[in-house]
């Protein structure tokens, strides 16, 4: 019994487990669609985002950029296999993007500012296809 | 350090660990590639869609299914192997469990913690629980947290890709690295993790619990009338699955543990431990 009431304590500590610089987030990249803040918690230091974004436009080539902030993706992998189409990356330019196709990001803010903006820009003809607020507050996807 | 020390007693296995390092984890990463991932996150993950979900425990699994359907084929194999031929994914194959012990034997000895004082079973399927239904009970999500299969393949991704190792440097990659660390690398047996963490291994476990019971089963057995309880197997077995109690003769087998790594058997003086079907 004794050792379940460990599993059991450890389990909890573990689900329990936050920090604060990092935090796991999804959006559906859509023109014209919602757009819902997302959070990154309250202090100073750097903060990191998962953030996991469903191609849902059509544009081939997308600017995504954040002020105050760099933009990193695992994709494309070290080692492209060609039975796979992935994502090319150049500076700030995502290509290769299809519809349905997830976008892995990993964006890293300095956190010296109360909000940032991310920014997705059709590279065709510089229109804006969405504009995301990240703001502090209490974050509701944690994983 | 002597070869025997560095890769054990059954030497194959540690080839197949390696293929299974190379197939599923950076930079290769063959496997998860193939339907469209670079790491073991996202459809390939073979944990998350264990979790209740709190939108609904049958829409949440299908929802689930869906969204993890190669970590879902992945689980379904590894238990059909397990049960007719024993945790052969565990011992041999999976990528996790063989880095964390792969790089443990590189670690001197002196260095390493023992957990072989806990209840491997009862701590693993306590910790499962919550594992399983903490976000449904409202007590919290365990999902990706400290996650094994994110933080190793995320290490050896970070010397290629940026964002492996900007993840690492953050404070719930810090704390991963740290849990895979103590109850990995520096673990005895570099698979406490396995033993006592890993949701797989929780019902991979039960799998070879149960398909033991049929003696046609392929498992890595015991048989009693040869064992001279010399104990040799007790301290080669790096999840502490057998133990040889004071009040009997011969070592006993918890197969809830056992992973059929057969280093056990390949230990054995008396010739008492093999793999294959009951003997009558």
């Amino acid at each position: 019994m004794a050792f379940i009431a460990a599993g059991v304590l450890v389990g909890l500590l573990f689900a329990r487990f936050t920090a604060a610089d990092y935090v796991h987030a999804s959006l559906t990249l859509q023109e014209g669609g919602e757009t819902k803040p997302l959070y990154i918690s309250h202090g100073e230091g750097k903060r990191t985002m998962a953030l996991s974004v469903k191609n849902m436009q059509d544009a081939p080539e997308v600017r995504i950029s954040v002020d105050g902030g760099s933009i990193k993706s695992s994709q494309p992998p070290p080692i492209a296999f060609p039975f796979r189409q992935w994502l090319s990356i150049k500076d700030d330019i995502f290509g290769g993007l299809k519809r349905g196709m997830k976008i892995p990001l990993s964006i890293v803010l300095d956190g010296k500012r109360e909000a940032y903006e991310l920014l997705f820009v059709r590279v065709a003809d510089n229109s804006v296809i969405q504009r995301v607020p990240i703001v502090r507050g209490e974050s509701h996807a944690h994983h | 350090m002597r070869i025997t020390e560095l890769f054990g007693r059954v030497k194959h296995r540690y080839l197949f660990i390696l293929a299974g390092m190379l197939l599923f984890l950076p930079p290769l990463n063959l496997i998860p590639q193939t339907v469209g991932e670079t790491n073991m996150c996202g459809k390939v993950c073979p944990r998350l869609f264990l979790i209740l979900s709190t939108k609904g425990i049958a829409s949440g699994a299908l929802s689930n299914v869906q969204a993890m359907w190669f970590g879902v084929g992945l689980v379904a194999t590894v238990l059909i192997i397990t049960f007719f031929f024993g945790r052969l994914w565990c011992s041999h194959l999976c990528p996790i469990g063989g880095a964390t012990e792969l790089i443990g034997r590189l670690i001197p000895a002196r260095l390493k913690i023992s957990f072989a004082k806990i209840d491997a079973p009862a701590f693993r399927y306590g910790y499962f629980a919550v594992f399983v239904a903490g976000a449904y009970w409202g007590a919290g999500n365990i999902a990706c947290k400290l996650c094994s299969y994110r933080v190793i393949p995320f290490l050896a991704g970070s010397p290629f890709e940026p964002a492996y190792a900007a993840y690492l440097s953050t404070s719930m990659g810090m704390a991963g690295l740290l849990t895979v660390a103590l109850s990995g690398f520096f673990a005895k047996g570099g698979r406490a993790y396995c033993n006592c963490l890993c949701p797989v291994g929780a019902v991979d476990g039960l799998a070879n619990y149960l398909s033991s019971k049929f003696g046609f089963t392929k498992k890595v057995r015991t048989d009693p009338g040869k064992c001279v309880g010399c104990g040799q197997c007790v301290t080669t077995c790096m999840v502490w699955a057998l133990k040889k109690p004071e009040a009997t003769e011969t070592v006993q087998r918890d197969t809830l543990s056992c992973v059929s790594c057969m280093e056990c058997a390949k230990s054995c003086p008396a010739g008492a431990i093999y793999y294959g079907k009951r003997q009558k």
